[in-house]
């Protein structure tokens, strides 16, 4: 087990030496990778949009993924997906391409690293009060904390945070073990078995796009709707 | 397992990156594209109703405008109909009143023609019998019976009633005119005398008597006296025999 790399912090491309902290590690180096790839293809694909009734394939594709999007954030949240779309659409993209690109070899998904899903679950956490004092302001917001009795502030915060965790630990926990039983796996029995592993892994990492996003959009519902 | 604090700030970042680059390169022009293509949608459904409705007020127009002119149809073959029935009436009552005429004037006709032909006939047969009469009364016409004449003539001047003497003879003397006396022979002189004889002593005077002969009055003899006159002849009986028998 010592030769297995179980995560892409640890594989670092560049450092600087002025500044040992600055350095450039495989898990930015691939989150660049799918970013970009996000970032091109939609603007190769949205470049020539039309409205007509006849489309081209590839912005059918980016419809129906937007709809899709859209009609899980209006089914959890009931509100127009329009605000929370590019906040939790690319929680969704995000992951679900990192996760995909997977069964390239020599890819190692940056999900699979704890700093990445640490770095997601924060963005939620601030994206909670974030949106729901956007809608409702300051003191509503901050009056959830109270309720049902002031006593349940302490639970509340925690509750907060556990979640947050919880996202981060499950996302990174799932994608780590993927690639660490794979790994595991090819040692052992090199031929097949890994390649019903890579399928497995497809699969957990699409539900774990989902359940991510879906989460996050439940967490930020659950802030939106409290102050009403 | 740990986390790598500057990896965890980059991926921050980075996340918050992508999702201004989705939302510039993405979610807004696939949103937008979408909107566009439902309010197309919604525009052309509106339009298909629009025309929808317009067509269904057109065809209602249409269906109004086709019963109107069914029902003017029906109206005008009625009204044909009728005129055409008056005007067969009219006509049949012409024919029949034509018909009614022309049988009366036939009618007529043929009962006047019938009447002449009737009357003609009545006439013809008159006049032969009244000719052969004449003819049968002029061959007995002999001096016998100019005499039995004369006698008879005689006899009816005597016969006059007072009135009528009266008359006469004042006519006589007031006129001074000639007592005429006509018959279908010359009467002889004693017969002429036997005559004058009987006016004198009938009209009690001494006029003037003359005699004349006319054939037409077949047999027989005739008085004038100033505008009276006294006729006895065949030709007059026969006469008013004829205005009796017409």
């Amino acid at each position: 087990m010592s030769g297995v790399q179980i995560t892409s912090d640890e594989w670092i491309l560049w450092q600087s030496e002025a500044w040992p902290v600055v350095k450039i590690n495989a898990t930015l180096t691939f989150t660049w990778l799918v970013m970009a790839l996000l970032v091109v293809g939609s603007w190769w694909i949205t470049r020539r949009l039309t409205s007509d009734t006849e489309i081209p394939r590839w912005q059918n594709l980016l419809e129906v993924l937007v709809t899709g999007i859209r009609d899980q954030i209006r089914d959890v949240s009931r509100h127009d997906p329009g605000p929370y779309l590019p906040f939790v659409g690319t929680l969704f993209l995000f992951i679900a391409v990192a996760n995909l690109l997977s069964i390239v070899p020599g890819y190692v998904p940056p999900t699979g690293s704890l700093s990445t899903t640490a770095a997601l679950a924060t963005c939620v956490f601030v994206a909670v009060p974030v949106f729901g004092i956007a809608s409702h302001g300051v003191g509503n917001y901050l009056k959830r904390y109270l309720q049902p009795t002031p006593l349940m502030l302490p639970f509340n915060l925690i509750g907060e945070l556990s979640r947050t965790l919880a996202l981060a630990v499950r996302l990174y926990g799932n994608m780590m073990s993927g690639a660490v039983i794979a790994a595991i796996l090819i040692s052992f029995v090199p031929l097949f078995i890994p390649i019903v592993m890579q399928v497995m892994g497809l699969l957990t990492g699409m539900i774990q796009a989902y359940i991510f996003a879906v989460l996050a959009m439940v967490y930020i519902a659950s802030a939106t709707k409290v102050a009403k | 397992m740990s986390i790598d604090w500057f990896t965890f700030t980059a991926q921050v970042i980075n996340f918050l990156v992508l999702v201004g680059l989705l939302r510039y390169f993405l979610y807004g022009p696939i949103v937008r594209a979408m909107q566009t293509r439902e309010q197309k949608v919604t525009q052309r459904l509106s339009d298909a109703e629009t025309a929808k409705a317009e067509a269904n007020q057109q065809r209602a127009a249409l269906e109004k405008q086709t019963q109107l002119l069914e029902e003017q149809r029906e109206e005008m073959l009625a009204k044909a109909k009728a005129d055409a029935d008056s005007e067969r009436q009219r006509l049949i009552q012409e024919a029949r009143k034509e018909a009614d005429t022309r049988r009366e004037h036939w009618t007529s006709t043929f009962e006047r023609d019938q009447k002449d032909l009737a009357d003609q006939t009545r006439r013809d047969i008159q006049r032969m019998g009244f000719q052969a009469a004449r003819e049968t009364i002029q061959q007995l016409a002999d001096e016998d019976l100019q005499k039995r004449v004369c006698q008879t003539f005689v006899k009816q001047l005597r016969m006059l009633d007072e009135t009528q003497r009266a008359a006469i003879a004042t006519q006589l003397a007031d006129s001074g005119n000639p007592v005429l006396v006509r018959s279908a022979d010359d009467l002889d002189d004693d017969d002429q005398t036997q005559i004058r004889d009987a006016i004198h002593q009938v009209f009690q005077g001494d006029a003037e008597v003359r005699f004349e002969s006319d054939s037409a009055l077949i047999a027989g003899m005739e008085m004038d006296a100033g505008g009276y006159s006294l006729p006895w002849n065949a030709e007059r009986a026969l006469k008013k025999m004829e205005a009796n028998v017409a």
